[in-house]
């Protein structure tokens, strides 16, 4: 109860009083979606599609980050987060007119639950312990089993599009704000309003205010940049801090800086034991004093400063501070002392011989940093760290690969010695980067798919964060995210830089416009969006 | 010679770095089993022979196989984008050789007026400007892109077509045309321009696969979603599939271009 009256004063209080209806919201899509299937969504075409067509039982709240009811007009997690029962909203009907129940609920998770289905979405929903069980109590109550607890259970409902039943259009028939009413492929989506969209405006008019968006493809993020200044688009969901700070000069109120987003920016060695690197430069890259004197010795603040024009914030762990709840806020981004990793670095062996830095072993000290091609800010993150390296005597060499080749170096020849690039954090919880984090899986970057932890700490956090997604009480969560926090940065298996900030653009005609660092960033409030008094949206 | 091109296509990057990985192995969404399906897939296209197979069984049902960078069946992707690279390609050259043929017949018919100068100097600027940069001129300049399609074969045209009219021009037949007082439409047509029909015809077959070649930089860069565009997408994704039907589109497009501007050149040469 206390949930819906506090989502009842957010949403009046959102709402501006006369405010104006219709118009067509211009923006564009990077690629063409590889899918229009919601359930299949995997890439953020296919995602934005999916955001604004589709209803979810929870949404995510992307402003105060707290899940807010939406199909679901409540809901209780019992039996230490193994079972879910939702309490759905009466009179909702899909795009179509098809009624909403909870059958459609079974049958979404009916689709989820095929073997032959791979998306985000469905693999957030399965274990390896069993499958899950739905059961309807009535046409607007359903609860549904886990085979395990399951860690922030209500929060994975948000990327879950409900489909219907019985409606013959299938995943056509949608809930959300849009439905498809046109697409030219390659060329554009037209997306109407939906009909039958069950929020409505203080005065009771069906939600929402713009008559329809549309959605151009523009692979060019310069072209996309010049169609917001030419009038031709309303909004650009992210914009590079180039961009940014361009647009800033001739569309002052254009540019939103939302602050650090959930992306850090981070460098990691090879700790592959059977990579094809010789044994001197392994024994370098498994050793923690190496790995830390590399850290202790990256200007952070000039790469801020310098490749992101002070369009970020330096990183202490791979929790963002823009995650108010689970960043650990006893760890601060390591201070560049140089000094202090040459005293490292002597402690076990390394020495500086002239400029050079030399290992135990009397090598000179040299690696290859490889980035992804055509990244203009990752380019000058490169050369800045290659400069601050060169300080203690290391030799960075610099190898910018096209994605494809990176992509084979760091997951299946591992020939490579260090590599720089970005993480996409789509989710607060700490769950969604349990693929990052334990020691059995292909995404455990710098030492993959390892059958046993090769070292205490990696068993360590194994055990924390298996420990996290088994509780049910947040707070015991945060004390184990906490620890792993502070292992990884005592550690530094990644060498976190920093986090970009979260920038977008609207031109000045939307009003309602609340950027956040979750995705989709500008329109996540798209249903209350609308074109402000006088400005023309067509 | 066709099936060749398109073989040795595939075969190239089927030995790219990075073919047989996929851009879905980084989400750290993906559960292990899905990552493991992911590589699966993707390793089920690394045999050269099997696709190979696959892919002429597939051709010979008109099946131009799957694209998995796109999730699409290729026929539907190229079925979609062929007709904005044809109409870029038909309207820029179409531009591009009114302007090179005008500027070519001004020189002709008014030597020493400076038309030939002018043109010579603005084809030999143009001629040194790479495709990409002219897309990016016109992208931000907001003009139509099929001019720059034109543009870019603008200087093909004009010099070659320049040279042919300027020999004309000195010919006996031209001369004593000009003596006996002819001028205007009547020495343009019937003594300057016909002679070379031929060879100019013969051009065009040429042109034809410059303006299908720059294709590839201006879509890219002005976001026309036609084949080039496919092109480049196809082999940042290293989309065997795509970039096989796409080898044998291009040499089946160049090779009818230049099989029907012989027929017209022959036709156009022969006598009477």
């Amino acid at each position: 109860m206390r949930r819906l009256l506090v989502a009842a004063i957010a949403v009046w209080l959102s709402v501006p009083l006369g405010a104006q209806w219709g118009g067509t919201l211009r923006l564009c899509l990077r690629s063409e979606p590889k899918t229009l299937h919601p359930l299949e969504a995997a890439e953020e075409s296919s995602e934005t599609i999916r955001f604004l067509t589709s209803a979810a039982l929870i949404r995510l709240n992307r402003a105060s980050q707290q899940p807010e009811p939406d199909l679901a007009v409540s809901w209780k997690i019992t039996d230490a987060g193994r079972r879910i029962r939702f309490q759905l909203r009466e009179g909702v009907r899909f795009s179509d007119g098809t009624p909403f129940t909870a059958e459609d609920v079974a049958y979404t998770f009916d689709l989820l639950s095929a073997a032959s289905l791979r998306s985000p979405v469905a693999d957030s929903f399965r274990s390896p312990l069993g499958v899950l069980k739905t059961t309807v109590h009535s046409a607007l109550a359903i609860t549904i089993d886990f085979p395990a607890p399951v860690a922030g259970l209500d929060r994975r409902f948000d990327g879950l599009s409900i489909l219907s039943r019985r409606s013959p259009l299938k995943e056509k028939a949608v809930l959300g704000p849009f439905l498809i009413a046109q697409h030219q492929p390659g060329v554009y989506f037209h997306l109407d309003r939906n009909p039958h969209y069950w929020k409505t405006a203080p005065a009771g008019r069906r939600l929402p205010y713009l008559d329809a968006v549309r959605l151009e493809i523009q692979t060019n993020r310069d072209t996309e940049l010049l169609r917001l200044r030419r009038g031709e688009i309303h909004l650009i969901n992210k914009i590079e801090p180039e961009h940014f700070l361009r647009l800033k000069g001739d569309m002052p109120k254009a540019p939103y800086n939302a602050g650090p987003s959930l992306e850090p920016e981070m460098l990691w060695f090879n700790m592959v034991p059977t990579a094809p690197l010789p044994a001197h430069k392994k024994a370098w890259f498994t050793s923690r004093p190496f790995r830390n004197a590399v850290s202790g010795a990256i200007r952070r603040d000039d790469l801020v400063r310098i490749a992101f024009q002070l369009l970020a914030t330096p990183a202490a762990g791979p929790v963002s501070p823009a995650n108010r709840f689970w960043f650990n806020k006893d760890l601060s981004p390591r201070r560049h002392d140089p000094a202090g990793s040459l005293r490292l670095l002597a402690k076990v062996g390394f020495r500086k011989q002239g400029p050079r830095l030399v290992s135990p072993s009397g090598q000179p000290v040299e690696f290859t940093l490889i980035t992804n091609s055509g990244n203009k800010t990752r380019a000058r993150m490169a050369a800045l760290i290659q400069q601050d390296l060169a300080e203690i005597g290391i030799r960075v060499h610099l190898a910018p690969l096209d994605f494809p080749s990176l992509i084979e170096r760091i997951t299946r020849t591992f020939d490579y010695d260090a590599c720089l690039l970005g993480q996409t954090n789509l989710d607060l919880d700490p769950n969604s980067q349990m693929n990052v984090w334990l020691s059995s899986s292909p995404n455990h970057q710098w030492n993959p798919s390892q059958p046993a932890p090769a070292t205490a700490w990696e068993a360590e956090i194994d055990r924390l964060m298996r420990a996290q997604a088994a509780s049910a009480d947040p707070a015991e969560r945060k004390r184990h995210v906490d620890r792993v926090q502070k292992i990884v940065f005592d550690e530094e298996p990644f060498v976190y830089l920093l986090y970009k900030n979260s920038l977008a653009a609207s031109s000045g005609a939307l009003a309602g416009v609340q950027p956040a660092v979750m995705f989709p960033q500008v329109f996540w409030n798209i249903d209350r969006i609308h074109f402000a008094k006088g400005a023309a949206g067509n | 010679m066709l099936l060749l091109a398109g073989l040795l296509g595939a075969t190239l990057v089927r030995f790219a770095p990075g073919f047989a990985v996929d851009e879905r192995e980084l989400d750290t969404r993906l559960s292990e089993e899905t990552l493991n399906a992911v590589r699966a897939e993707r390793a089920a296209d690394a045999g050269l022979l099997a696709f190979y197979g696959n892919y002429l069984g597939g051709l010979a049902s008109g099946d131009l196989g799957f694209s998995r960078s796109l999730n699409r069946p290729v026929r539907e992707l190229l079925g979609e984008r062929l007709p904005a690279t044809l109409r870029l390609v038909a309207v820029g050259l179409l531009l591009g050789w009114m302007a090179g043929l005008g500027f070519a017949l001004s020189g002709a018919a008014f030597p020493g007026s400076g038309v030939s100068a002018g043109g010579a100097a603005v084809a030999g600027l143009i001629l040194s400007v790479p495709a990409a940069l002219v897309g990016l001129a016109f992208l931000h300049g907001g003009w139509p892109r099929e001019a720059a399609v034109g543009v870019v074969v603008f200087p093909r045209i004009y010099s070659y077509a320049s040279r042919l009219l300027q020999e004309t021009a000195t010919r006996p037949h031209v001369l004593l045309a000009r003596a006996k007082g002819v001028s205007g439409a009547a020495l343009l047509g019937r003594h300057l321009l016909r002679p070379p029909l031929g060879e100019l015809a013969a051009l065009g077959g040429v042109t034809v696969s410059i303006a299908w070649g720059a294709c590839i930089p201006l879509e890219v860069l002005c976001d026309v979603p036609g084949i080039g565009q496919l092109a480049w997408n196809a082999a940042l994704g290293r989309d065997l599939p795509v970039l096989v039907s796409l080898t044998l589109l291009t040499a089946l497009i160049t090779m009818s271009a230049n099989a029907l501007a012989d027929i017209a050149a022959a036709s156009l040469r022969r006598p009477g």
